[in-house]
């Protein structure tokens, strides 16, 4: 099944480099990815080690980047705005880069969740970003999503 | 020509009479010679009528020359005999040197003797014999005495034990000697015969005895342990009186007692698991399966047991707080550098620190070496995926983790040639970079490193009532169908799982990726609507687990991660507040699980009453080639 999506989401890379223009595109859960397709400084700050692949679903568009060994897919509105993140991989990524202006409520909120023994599963809920990960060696997952910022008609479990 | 050939009769004669002059002559002159001293010995005092080994007294005797020329200076020798002869005697240390005797001359004198050590018990004549030669044997004998210890009693072992348990001892030593046994040691040991013989192993754990006049006894209690490499079998207990063999003794062969009832140790390839029982630290987190592993200096015996180790098929190599391990390890290098590691874990903790070779023992199984992770939180400079690293033992919740997973290495391939995989650091003077590391050099699953039971490992936990049980104990066999004792039953399935050890649920109408993993202590998996979180209700505390009004009966069907095979689960989810508040004393609970976002983690209460298989990746089993889980 994943093989199937990689092999489409290719060919919608093509498809995008071709008709869309769209190259190094990444952005911080929030922002604009057409904004930050120009942002150097951001691209520089986040290491990304391959080219973002896209796709596009009915009311949103997906790229997938390889960010430091783990990879990473963002959802972004049909307006371009980033709603979600998912990732899964050796380890989570820094999410201080792809929680963007979230990231400190993130920590502030990640401080005040308990820790859960014997669970591999994490949930951090801050007032405008919810955060889990989950997992186990090899193939550490999660999402990052603010539900404000997601498009009527998508549901929280297509983040993934 | 023949008178030629024959000599006249008159030489003949002649000569004859010639030889037998010189011989009469020759013999003269030696009966001359011969006027030789002789020295024999006349009298000789008796001895003490008792004395011991390392016994001294003073013998009197009289030496004469009975020769009929002066005697040289001799020496006088003394001898302990049981038939009165030298040829069987025994030489005492202490002697008298004679001067020149004249013919029929006499010396009457004293000397100092001493019974050596190992001269048996027995009534000894004692001899003096004049120039170590002529002797004469005392009228009365003196009967050598000893202490003796014996073993009078020994308490009898557990029914079975595993290679490190400890358990106490009482025995009694008493002398049964006419003497005073001077402090000894008393060892113990395991033995299939019952005797000490060459296969006797002699455990951990000694006794030092006080003197002992003749008939007293010696009781008490000390604890032994049992030292790893003992092949499995049935053993008596033996208590061993003087082991160090420090007292010369009139019986060196009965100091040895054996148990009436014998001891059991296991085949080698168990490890003990317990649910929140004695292998786990106080106040352990629910449904938490612990285990004991040996750690030692490589190449060394400098080894310790250390308890309260996670056992974890969800996850590959062993990993040891540091502050829990007391001897040193060999640093794994890159080139020049010191390989560290970070690990994150499903929950978002991670465990930092140096990555150290170290001989392991698992059960009673031989060594092996294998890169282990030394937690340390306080070494260098952490990197940022371990920024929230565990720092002690309670932070986590254990010493250590034991991964047992289907897999060998911990990161495999995806970390062999990227030096930006994020778990592995070259460090040099605390400052660490991301490196590429061969599979030799990860930390490993410690089972595939086994030379016979490397294939995989079986999880066996009973069964505990729906309210929860304080703790359950279970056993971890190493391999799969290489021993009389794991062989799988016809009746299990195995499921091929792909690279990341995952196979597939069908549950509520999707089809998740889905793993078993013994270090989750829930059955975890998207939310229904029949099974409200119990922080909704009852306050974050409780979140993240369910709270259905009353226990859900469900199902899910598992397969293997192309689709094949599959086989139907049925499980329970109970009110996890209700369980664990109105069973307070329980610890170890069968229906508790929580919300997964995407995927289903079949943790401990999958385990409960089910013998779960896990098949290690290139090796095979009956049940197939790894990577599988089975049950």
């Amino acid at each position: 099944m994943k093989k199937k999506i990689l092999v489409l989401i290719f060919f919608f890379e093509l498809f995008m480099l071709a008709s869309l223009g769209v190259r190094g595109a990444w952005a911080a859960l929030g922002e604009s990815v057409e904004s930050i397709e120009s942002d150097g400084k951001m691209l520089s700050a986040v290491k990304v080690t391959s080219k973002p692949m896209s796709t596009a679903r009915a009311n949103y568009t997906i790229y997938q980047l390889e960010y430091d060994g783990t990879t990473v897919r963002e959802y972004a509105s049909p307006s371009g705005i980033v709603f979600g993140i998912a990732w899964n991989g050796l380890v989570n990524p820094d999410l201080t880069a792809l929680l963007g202006t979230y990231a400190s409520e993130y920590h502030e909120a990640l401080k005040q969740t308990p820790r859960k023994y014997g669970e591999r599963h994490l949930e951090v809920k801050a007032p405008h970003v919810i955060v889990q990960k989950w997992g186990h060696m090899r193939n550490l997952q999660g999402r990052a999503y603010a539900p404000d910022l997601i498009p009527a008609g998508v549901n929280v479990d297509e983040i993934k | 020509m023949k008178s030629n050939r024959i000599p006249s009769k008159t030489f003949l004669q002649g000569g004859l009479i010639t030889i037998t002059v010189a011989i009469v002559l020759l013999t003269l002159g030696v009966s001359q010679a011969n006027a030789q001293a002789n020295l024999v010995e006349t009298s000789v005092t008796n001895p003490p009528a008792t004395t011991t080994e390392k016994g001294h007294f003073w013998v009197t005797d009289t030496v004469q020359n009975q020769g009929n020329t002066n005697s040289s200076p001799s020496v006088t020798q003394y001898y302990f005999s049981t038939t009165g002869t030298k040829d069987t005697g025994i030489l005492l240390s202490g002697k008298r040197s004679i001067g020149i005797l004249k013919p029929g001359q006499s010396s009457r004198g004293m000397a100092m003797v001493t019974v050596p050590l190992q001269t048996p018990i027995g009534n000894y004549y004692l001899l003096a014999c004049a120039n170590d030669t002529n002797c004469i044997s005392s009228a009365k004998t003196a009967l050598l005495t000893a202490p003796d210890l014996v073993e009078t009693l020994v308490s009898d072992p557990p029914g079975s034990v595993s290679t490190g348990d400890s358990f106490p001892v009482t025995d009694t030593v008493q002398n049964h000697g006419n003497k005073s046994a001077p402090t000894s040691i008393t060892r113990y040991y395991l033995s299939s015969t019952g005797d000490k013989d060459s296969g006797a192993i002699l455990l951990i754990g000694k006794r030092s005895i006080p003197s002992l006049t003749s008939g007293n006894t010696s009781t008490g209690t000390v604890t032994v342990e049992i030292p790893f490499g003992i092949p499995e079998g049935t053993y008596y207990f033996l208590a061993c009186a003087d082991d160090t063999n420090k007292i010369a003794e009139s019986n060196e062969e009965n100091n040895c007692k054996a148990s009436s009832t014998q001891v059991t140790l296991p085949l080698p390839n168990v490890l003990q698991i317990t649910v929140n029982g004695s292998l786990c630290s106080a106040n352990s987190y629910l449904n938490k399966p612990c285990v004991r592993v040996a750690v030692c200096t490589p190449n060394t015996t400098n080894c310790q047991t250390i308890d309260d180790i996670l056992l974890d098929t969800g996850s590959y190599g062993l990993r040891i707080f540091k502050q829990a391990l007391k001897v040193s390890l060999q640093q794994e290098m890159i080139g020049s550098a010191a390989l560290a590691e970070c690990v994150q874990f499903g929950d978002g903790s991670s465990d930092w620190g140096l990555v150290e070779i170290g001989d392991i023992i698992l059960g009673n199984e031989p060594v092996v070496k294998v890169p282990i992770h030394v937690i340390n939180a306080a070494f260098g400079i952490r990197p940022q995926p371990c920024s929230n690293a565990d720092t002690s033992p309670a932070e986590a919740g254990f010493n250590g983790i034991l991964g047992v997973g289907p897999f060998a290495p911990d990161c495999g391939p995806q970390c062999t040639s990227n030096p930006q995989n994020r778990l592995y650091y070259a460090c040099s003077g605390g400052i660490c970079r991301g490196t590429a590391v061969p599979l030799s050099s990860q930390v490993s699953n410690p089972v595939a490193s086994l030379s016979i039971d490397n294939n995989g490992v079986i999880v066996e936990i009973p069964a505990v009532p729906a309210d929860g049980s304080t703790s359950v104990d279970g056993q971890l066999l190493l391999g799969i169908g290489t021993r009389s004792n794991n062989i799988p039953p016809a009746s299990v399935i195995s499921y091929p799982t792909d690279e990341n050890a995952e196979f597939q649920t069908i549950f509520n109408g999707q089809t998740l990726q889905s793993f078993l993993d013994t270090g989750s202590n829930g059955l975890f998996f998207p939310a229904l609507s029949s099974l409200p979180d119990c922080g909704s209700i009852y306050g974050p505390d409780y979140s993240g687990w369910f709270c259905p009004s009353s226990t859900v009966d469900l199902s899910a069907t598992n397969q293997g991660a192309s689709g094949s095979p599959s086989g139907m689960v049925q499980f329970e989810i109970g009110n996890f507040y209700s369980l664990i508040n109105d069973n307070l004393s329980n610890n170890v609970f069968p229906d508790i699980g929580g919300g997964f976002p995407d995927g289903i983690d079949w943790g401990i209460p999958f385990h409960l009453g089910r013998d779960v298989y896990v098949g290690i990746e290139n090796t095979s089993s009956t049940l197939g080639t790894g990577p599988y889980w089975g049950y």
